[in-house]
C-alpha cells in the first residue's frame, strides 16, 4: 500500500495551505489552489460512483452547474449567500441526481455514459430557455460583500475545507463494506447480485454524494464568478476533466484523484499558457487514451505494486 | 396544416437518410467489435471540414471531394482499428470501459483540433444550389437535403450490396451475428473487423458531407450528432443495417414532425427524453431485426 | 417463527445482526434455536423464450441436507432453472420456495441473502479482488455482517475450508481453473447459504481434481448444513455424490429417483443414448 504516513502527510500540507493567506501570496497562486481544491474534491467524489463502480459519468458537471445556479438564485430571491446555502446547493444537486439516476442507473456500461452526456446537455437546454434561470442572458449576481483579496481567501479556503471532507469521506467509503460493494459491482454486476450486493442501490448511493460535493463546489464558485451563464456552467470540458483526473491518479486509492488532479492542474496551466487552450484540451483528449491504454490503475498503481499487470483479454473479448 | 405536415414528413424523410448513413457506420463497429465509438461523429464533422476546405482550394462541389475523402477515412478507420484493438485490447481487462474512454479522448482530441485549426464557430457547406428547391406538388424540397439524402441512400445501398452479396461483406456480417461462430469457421477475424472499421469510418465521412450540405457543423457540435445517432441505433437495434437505417428515418421523422408541436429550441430536448424513454422500456432495441 | 424454524420475511438482514451472532463456520441453522432447515420446493414451474418452451412444469424438492442431482441433454433447461431459483429470471408459471418463502418474487441481491448460494458455470470471480476479498464480499453482503476486518477473517475460514488459504493475498485472476472453482464455491458460501446451487463445477477436472472436489461436496454438506442442488455432466461426480437425481429433458422431468434407479431408467437411456430398451429386450 500506499503509507499511511503519505496519506498523513498530504493532510497535512493540505491543512498546512489553509494558513498560505497568511502570506500573503500572489493572486494567481491562490486561484490556481481554489481551481485545484475544486477540481480535487469534485473528481474524488466522482471517483465514488465513476472508479469504484465503475459507472463512467461525464456529467457531473450538471450537479456543479445545478448548486451554482440553486444557490445563486437565493442569493438573488433572499439575499441568502451561497456560503450559507452551499449544503442546499449540494442538496439540490443530489436531487437532480436522483431523478436522473433513478431511471438511468439500471444502465449499463457506455448506455449509462452517453445517458450522462445526454443530462448534461438536457440541463443546459432547459437552463437556457426558461426565464427565470435568467436564460441565455445569463444570472447576474450581487458580488460578494468582501474586499477582492479577502473574497479570494474566503473561497479558497471554502473549498479547502469541501475537499478535506471529501477527502476523509472518500478515504472512509474505500475502506468500508460500502466501497466493497462498489467495486465487486465494477467488477462483476451480476456475480455481484449473486452474493447479495444490493447494486442497485449501492450505485445510487454513490451517484447521489458524489453529486452532492459537486453541487456545493458549484455553489462557490457560482458566487465566485458573480454571473452565471449555460454556457459555461454546463460545459463538457470540466466533466472530462473530472474524468482525466480520476483515472490519471488512480482510482482505487482516495489520494488518487488529488494526485491526478495536481498532475492534470499544472499539465493544463503550462499548455494553456504556452500552447493554447485548444492545445491544451487536445492533450488531455490523447492523455485520456494513453491513461486509460497503458495504466488503468492510474498513476499510483506504479507506486502501488500490489497487484501485477492486468491479464490480456480473455474469452469472450477482443481475440484476432 | 396538411400541407405543413407533409412537408415535415418530406423533410424529415430526407434528413432521416442522412442520419441513417451516420448511424449505420456507428452501429457497424459496436455490433462486429462490441466498441461504442465516441468518436464517431467527431469523423464525420471532420469531414465536413475537410469537404469545406477542399471546395474552397479547388473550388468544387464538397459531394465530389468525397472522391478522395472517402478512401482516406476508411483508412483512417484501419488505423483506428489497430490502435485500439491490437494496442489497447491486448492491454486492458475491461475493453468497454477502455473503449469509452479511449474513444471519448479520441473525439476531445479531434474536436479541439479542429477549433484549433478552423475556429469553434459554426460553418456550413455552401454549393451553388444552397438554399434552393424544388417544388414538388406544393411541397418544398431544398435541394441540398435532396442530395443529401441521396447520398445517404447510395451509401446505404453500396454498403447493403457489400455486406449482402460480397464474401468479404458476409464475412462481417458472420462476425457482426455471432462472433465466436465467425472464428470457428475460420473467418480471420482481425483482418474482417479492421474491413468494418474502415468501412464505418469511410461511411462517417459521407455522413459528415451529407449533413454538411444540410447542417452547420461546428467542432463540439459532434456531441449531438453522437446523442442523434446513440438514439437511432438504440431504437433500430445494433443488430443490423436496415434496422440502423430504419431507425434513422424514424428519428429523421419524429425530429422534423416535432417541430410543428414544440418550439424548436425543445426538440432536441425531446429527442433526448425520447432515447433515455427509450432506453428504460426496451434497451435492446424497439425495432426487431 | 413458522413451522419449519426460520423467519418468513425475505428482506435483507442488514442492521439486525451485529457481527457475533453471524453463524461460525458449520454451526447453527440461520434462525437461532431451531433445528430444522428449509427444503427447497421447486412446484410447477415453467418458462418459455419466445416460442421455445425451455422448462414445462418441472416440479421437485430437494430436502435438508440431501444432495441433489439435476441432470439431462444439453439444451434441456438445467441452467435456465438455476436461473430462476436464483433470481434471475422469472417464470412463466409456477413457484420457488425456500421454506415457506416465495423466491421467484424477489430480486437476485435478496435471494442470496435468505439463504440460496450459487456458482456459475463459467466461474465469475471478482478479477481485480483479492481471493480473500472476493469472500469477504460474499460475507459482508451475503449476511448481516457490516464489519471489513470480521469478514476478512470469516472469509480465511473460510478459504482455509476449500483449501485456497495460501492463495489469499493473491488476485483472483491468478489462479488455476480447479482453484478458481473452489473459489466459487467458497464464494458461495460466504453467504452462509441453506441450499448451495452447484452448477457444473466438476467439469474440466482431470481425475484427482475430480476425486478431491467429490470429497469437498460431501464435506460441505456436513460442516455447514447444507442442502446441495447440483447441475452436472461428469456422471462419475453425479453417481458418487448425489442421494437423487432429477432428469430433464427439452424442459420437462421425465424421471427422478436414486443412482441407481436413474441408471436404468429407460427414458434415460432413451434420452441419452437413443436406446430404445423394449426392441432390445431389457
Amino acid at each position: 500500500m500506499i503509507g499511511r504516513h503519505d496519506g498523513r502527510y498530504v493532510t497535512g500540507v493540505l491543512v498546512a495551505c489553509a494558513f498560505l493567506p497568511l502570506l500573503r501570496p500572489q493572486e494567481y497562486v491562490l486561484t490556481f489552489l481554489y481551481n485545484l481544491f475544486s477540481y480535487a474534491a469534485m473528481a474524488s467524489a466522482w471517483n465514488i460512483l465513476g472508479g469504484l463502480a465503475g459507472y463512467l459519468s461525464f456529467g457531473h458537471v450538471a450537479f456543479f452547474g445545478c448548486g451554482a445556479y440553486v444557490t445563486g438564485l437565493m442569493l438573488v430571491r433572499w439575499g441568502w449567500s451561497p456560503l450559507a446555502t452551499a449544503p442546499l446547493g449540494g442538496l439540490a444537486a443530489a436531487m437532480l441526481a436522483l431523478v436522473a439516476g433513478y431511471p438511468t442507473l439500471r444502465l449499463r456500461g457506455p448506455y449509462f455514459t452517453v445517458v450522462t452526456v445526454v443530462m448534461v446537455l438536457a440541463v443546459k437546454i432547459v437552463v437556457l430557455n426558461v426565464p427565470w434561470t435568467g436564460a441565455a442572458m445569463g444570472l447576474w449576481m450581487p458580488f460578494p460583500p468582501w474586499d477582492p483579496f479577502v473574497s479570494r481567501v474566503i473561497f479558497y479556503e471554502a473549498v479547502l475545507v469541501i475537499l478535506l471532507a471529501t477527502l476523509l469521506g472518500v478515504r472512509w467509503v474505500l475502506h468500508s463494506k460500502f466501497g466493497f460493494g462498489l467495486r465487486t459491482i465494477r467488477e462483476d454486476e451480476d456475480a455481484a447480485a449473486a452474493i447479495g450486493v444490493p447494486a442497485f442501490r449501492l450505485k445510487l448511493g454513490a451517484l447521489l454524494l458524489s453529486a452532492f460535493v459537486c453541487g456545493m463546489v458549484g455553489a462557490v464558485h457560482g458566487h465566485d464568478r458573480s454571473y452565471l451563464h449555460p454556457d459555461f456552467m454546463f460545459d463538457l470540458h470540466p466533466s472530462i476533466m473530472i474524468v482525466l483526473m480520476a483515472l490519471f491518479g488512480g482510482r482505487d486509492h482516495w489520494l488518487g484523484p488529488l494526485i491526478g488532479a495536481v498532475a492534470v492542474m499544472i499539465a493544463d496551466e503550462l499548455l494553456t499558457v504556452y500552447v493554447g487552450t485548444e492545445a491544451a484540451r487536445m492533450l488531455f483528449g490523447l492523455l485520456l487514451i494513453v491513461v486509460i491504454v497503458f495504466l488503468p490503475a492510474g498513476v499510483i498503481s506504479l507506486r502501488v505494486r500490489r497487484q501485477p499487470k492486468p491479464v490480456p483479454a480473455g474469452r469472450g473479448l477482443m481475440m484476432p | 396544416m396538411l400541407l405543413e405536415v407533409v412537408q415535415a414528413v418530406v423533410t424529415g424523410l430526407l434528413v432521416g437518410f442522412t442520419f441513417a448513413v451516420l448511424a449505420v457506420g456507428f452501429s457497424l463497429i459496436w455490433g462486429t467489435t462490441g466498441v461504442v465509438n465516441i468518436a464517431h461523429p467527431a469523423f464525420a464533422v471532420l469531414a465536413a471540414f475537410l469537404a469545406l476546405l477542399a471546395s474552397r482550394r479547388w473550388g468544387i462541389d464538397p459531394i465530389a471531394t468525397l472522391v478522395g475523402l472517402v478512401p482516406l477515412f476508411f483508412a483512417l478507420g484501419v488505423v483506428l482499428h489497430e490502435a485500439l484493438i491490437k494496442v489497447a485490447a491486448k492491454r486492458t481487462r475491461e475493453l468497454g470501459l477502455a473503449s469509452m474512454i479511449f474513444t471519448f479522448g479520441l473525439a476531445s482530441f479531434m474536436e479541439n483540433g479542429m477549433a484549433y485549426v478552423w475556429g469553434p464557430g459554426p460553418r456550413v457547406l455552401n454549393t451553388a444550389y444552397t438554399g434552393t428547391a424544388a417544388q414538388v406538388l406544393g411541397v418544398s424540397v431544398p435541394l441540398p437535403h435532396l442530395y443529401g439524402a441521396l447520398l445517404g441512400v447510395a451509401t446505404i445501398g453500396v454498403l447493403y450490396g457489400f455486406l449482402y452479396h460480397t464474401f468479404p461483406g458476409k464475412a462481417v456480417r458472420a462476425v457482426w451475428q455471432q462472433r465466436d461462430g465467425a472464428a470457428l469457421c475460420g473467418i480471420p477475424l482481425h483482418r474482417v473487423t479492421a474491413l468494418a472499421y474502415g468501412l464505418s469510418i469511410a461511411s462517417a465521412a459521407v455522413a459528415g458531407v451529407a449533413m454538411g450540405l444540410i447542417y452547420s457543423f461546428y467542432p463540439a457540435g459532434y456531441m449531438v450528432w453522437l446523442i442523434n445517432v446513440f438514439l437511432i441505433v438504440i431504437v433500430g437495434g445494433v443488430g443490423s443495417l436496415l434496422g440502423a437505417a430504419a431507425a434513422g428515418l424514424l428519428v429523421g421523422l419524429v425530429s422534423s414532425l416535432s417541430v410543428l408541436v414544440i418550439p424548436f429550441v425543445w426538440t432536441n430536448l425531446a429527442l433526448f427524453a425520447l432515447l433515455i424513454l427509450v432506453l428504460l422500456i426496451r434497451p435492446s432495441g424497439l425495432l426487431k431485426r | 417463527m413458522n413451522r419449519t424454524g426460520i423467519s418468513t420475511v425475505p428482506v435483507p438482514h442488514s442492521g439486525e445482526r451485529p457481527s457475533q451472532s453471524v453463524p461460525a463456520l458449520g454451526a447453527t441453522p440461520r434462525a437461532a434455536g431451531c433445528a430444522t432447515p428449509p427444503a427447497l420446493a421447486i412446484t410447477g414451474v415453467s418458462k418459455a423464450f419466445g416460442g421455445l418452451q425451455a422448462l414445462s412444469n418441472v416440479s421437485f424438492r430437494v430436502e435438508p441436507g440431501e444432495i441433489v442431482g439435476l441432470i439431462g441433454p444439453n439444451g434441456s433447461g438445467k441452467t435456465t432453472l438455476f436461473n430462476i431459483i436464483s433470481g434471475l429470471l422469472r417464470p412463466d408459471a409456477g413457484s420457488v420456495r425456500l421454506g415457506a418463502t416465495e423466491l421467484t418474487r424477489l430480486a437476485p441481491h435478496e435471494v442470496a441473502r435468505v439463504g440460496i448460494g450459487r456458482t456459475f458455470q463459467i466461474v465469475r470471480p471478482f478479477q481485480g479482488l483479492s481471493v480473500l476479498d472476493n469472500v469477504a464480499a460474499a460475507i459482508l453482503y451475503g449476511t448481516g455482517q457490516q464489519d471489513v476486518r470480521a469478514a476478512r477473517r470469516q472469509a480465511h475460514e473460510i478459504l482455509a475450508f476449500v483449501g485456497l488459504a495460501h492463495q489469499q493475498a493473491l488476485p483472483a485472476t491468478q489462479l488455476t481453473l480447479s482453484q478458481k472453482k473452489r473459489l466459487e464455491v467458497a464464494k458461495a458460501l460466504g453467504t452462509n447459504p441453506r441450499v448451495l446451487l452447484l452448477d457444473e463445477v466438476f467439469a474440466g477436472l482431470h481425475p484427482r481434481e475430480l476425486d478431491e472436489a467429490i470429497a469437498l461436496v460431501f464435506r460441505l454438506r456436513e460442516q455447514f448444513s447444507l442442502s446441495i442442488l447440483l447441475v452436472e455432466h461428469v456422471m462419475r461426480a453425479v453417481m458418487q455424490t448425489c442421494q437423487r437425481i432429477v432428469v430433464l429433458s427439452y424442459g420437462q422431468k421425465i424421471a427422478e429417483g436414486t443412482p441407481r434407479e436413474i441408471a436404468s431408467h429407460p427414458q434415460v437411456l432413451q434420452v441419452y443414448l437413443g436406446v430404445d430398451t423394449h426392441a432390445h429386450g431389457h
